[in-house]
């Protein structure tokens, strides 16, 4: 018999092709997972870039947002230093969250935070914030007089001028300020002026003269010249004769506003109703007839003559670079006017024309008129990144 | 069977065995090999990009906020770049009558003492082409002090706009910004070049080694089209190149570059 001791099964011989293996599979685990973190890591590091970009421009955006948006009763409201905060969403990118600052009543400023909430609690959060000054432009409107204007004026047939401060009916509610009487008509030459008929001129005084009226006093008001005032216009209508000019509304009372609607200037002979509270500046590009009556309020600016040719009523202001002529029975003017008259042709109120001066619709005009109270930024060094100003040393 | 006869390796089981195990040994080794050379280079790509992005990063930040209309650009060359820097940035919140102090509302950091500083300066509030910009350095400042509504102000004194300001030049809600004069460009540190920013005292570097025109500036006005009027650019394009000290799979040294146009704000 053979001794057990010595003999050894083959199941118990030692290979080494497991352990080769085994090791071979976790090198390879490990080069795959050093691959898989590299990548992920540069994949976040890409994602956390792109988010920096995107939260600053989502700044921006909503900084140009708010001041497209700018509401001028929410900002004149607050006290100086005073400022009111909202949050815009922007889909599933982020947010901004906008703080306007009133310093004094004409500079602003507002400051944009925005936060990137898309990619979930790993990827989200990138944040910017950028600040902006800007300054409500001081558009300096005051006419004078009912009528302003040069040349040779006559007011005829049973035209009236009345200088004395009016408050048109149904303005009372909004027309709480002092009335402020002025001249029915000031002229840089008050010998020119002058009536035929049963004409009437009235006011405080009735004419008065002002030799400094010039050219700019028709295209200079306060930090507007005429052609930046023409090209802050909301309705443009061109040149040549309108008819009817009417207030037009839906059935359920929506104002139907705007560059579609050229012949609806707002409802100043209704103020609560659905275009009461529509104050367009009107743009003409030349010669403007108006006929067949009509109604209209806020600001109208005509570069050429405007003729006014019966039961035309307009509530606040006129600015005419040539001159102003009515006929017919009817035109009404609640407001001022201001009528270059470069030329120094002769002009004429006639027919049954009635301008009577009312402080309460031009201030109504220009309080009203949306693209006057528009923010701009300063010309120069308005804007701030406030974020790189904490990053940079 | 006695011991001597048990079945053992033979020469030649042993030479595959060896050559076998020589070929795996060889394959690991060569994907380590690979695997190394390609992290080397991915982490060196990597870094690369990273420092131009941070470069890039900087820049953004200062020279979206040049003003072209009051000529913040210095000086200017293809390869250098001179420019008054935005930094502390405020309020006023009100001018004594006296011309001192002016009260700045905290926006961030404070002022300090030394700072140079510009400062709106309205002059006729219902004009906007009377608007200048006055500068000064500031000599004092107190940090005590609120503006209306309590939010936390400075009281700081800049002697030369004393008159100016006496005369009723600023008005509330003026921006104030401190600003410091720098130079971005290429500097050669240590036998290397580098982008980098030189102040008066230090030149800091922000990313290199750099190879020969690593830097690049090209000027352009509000059109587009190139400039050598320092008044009239309105954008500039940067381009960083650089070059690493890990050489790629055919031995050449990994290159990297970024362009990118930066518009003026101010």
């Amino acid at each position: 018999m053979e001794p057990e001791t010595n003999m050894m099964r083959k199941s118990d011989e030692g290979g080494f092709a497991l352990p080769v293996a085994v090791f071979a599979l976790v090198i390879i685990g490990i080069l795959v997972t050093n691959g898989f973190f590299i990548a992920r890591q540069e994949g976040r590091v890409g994602i956390a870039t792109r988010n920096a970009g995107f939260a600053l421009y989502l700044a921006e955006q909503g900084m140009d947002d708010a001041i497209a948006n700018w509401s001028p009763s929410t900002v004149t409201a607050l006290p100086d230093w005073g400022s009111v905060t909202s949050t815009v969403t922007y889909g599933a990118l982020g947010e901004v969250e906008i703080e306007i600052t009133k310093m004094t009543n004409r500079i602003y400023f507002v400051d944009a935070t925005s936060t990137i909430t898309e990619g979930g609690a790993v990827l989200s959060g990138a944040t910017h914030r950028v600040g902006q000054v800007v300054r409500v432009m001081n558009v300096d409107i005051d006419p004078p007089a009912a009528l302003t204007t040069r040349g040779p004026t006559t007011v005829k047939g049973t035209a009236e001028v009345h200088g004395a401060d009016a408050i048109p009916t149904g303005w009372g509610p909004v027309c709480t300020g002092p009335l402020e009487d002025k001249p029915g008509i000031m002229s840089d030459d008050s010998s020119q002026v002058g009536t035929v008929g049963q004409g009437t001129i009235d006011g405080s005084p009735d004419v008065d003269e002002d030799a400094t009226i010039a050219d700019s006093t028709f295209t200079q008001f306060g930090d507007l010249d005429w052609e930046e005032l023409t090209q802050l216009a909301t309705l443009h209508v061109g040149s040549g004769t309108l008819n009817q000019i009417e207030p037009d509304s839906t059935v359920s009372g929506d104002c139907l506003n705007g560059e579609a609607y050229p012949l609806n200037w707002g409802n100043p002979e209704n103020p609560g109703a659905a275009c009461g509270d529509y104050f367009p500046i009107i743009h003409a590009s030349g010669l403007l007839r108006l006929q067949s009556g009509g109604v209209g309020q806020g600001i109208l600016l005509v570069d050429g003559d405007l003729d006014l040719r019966g039961s035309f009523t307009f509530y606040g202001i006129i600015i005419v670079q040539g001159n102003l002529g009515t006929q017919g029975n009817g035109n009404k003017i609640f407001g001022g006017v201001l009528a270059s008259n470069a030329d120094f042709d002769s002009q004429s109120v006639t027919g049954g024309s009635v301008v009577t001066n009312s402080t309460c619709t031009v201030t109504q005009a220009l309080v009203n008129s949306f693209a006057l109270a528009m923010p701009r930024p300063l010309d120069s060094r308005s804007w701030v990144d406030l974020t790189a100003l904490e990053s940079n040393e | 069977m006695s011991p001597t006869d048990r079945p053992g390796f033979t020469i030649i089981e042993l030479l595959i065995v060896a050559v076998l195990g020589a070929f795996v040994v060889g394959v690991i080794y060569q994907v380590l090999l690979t695997n190394q050379r390609t992290y080397t280079m991915q982490n060196a790509k990597t870094q690369s990009q990273q420092d131009i992005r941070a470069s890039m990063n900087v820049l953004f930040g200062e020279l979206r906020e040049l003003s072209m209309r009051e000529a913040d650009i210095l000086a200017m060359t293809p390869n250098r770049l001179t420019i008054r820097a935005g930094r502390t940035f405020g309020l006023v919140c009100s001018v004594n009558s006296s011309g001192s102090p002016l009260r700045v509302k905290q926006m961030g950091r404070w002022f300090e003492v030394g700072d140079s500083v510009f400062v709106l300066a309205e002059n006729d509030t219902l004009r906007v082409l009377d608007d200048t910009i006055l500068s000064g350095v500031l000599t004092v400042v107190d940090t005590t002090d609120t503006c209306p509504g309590g939010n936390p102000a400075q009281l700081v004194t800049v002697p030369a706009l004393v008159t100016a300001l006496a005369a009723d030049t600023v008005h509330p809600g003026a921006p104030m910004r401190a600003y410091t004069t720098y130079v971005y460009g290429m500097f050669a540190l240590s036998g290397q070049n580098f982008f980098a920013r030189q102040s008066s005292s230090t030149i800091d570097p922000l990313v290199g080694p750099l190879p020969e025109a690593g830097v690049r500036f090209v000027y352009l006005d509000s059109l587009g089209v190139v400039t050598t009027n320092r008044a009239a650019v309105a954008q500039i394009e940067v381009t960083i190149r650089t070059v690493s000290e890990v050489r790629n799979d055919v031995g050449e040294l990994l290159r990297d570059s970024l362009t990118t146009r930066i518009h003026l704000r101010n």
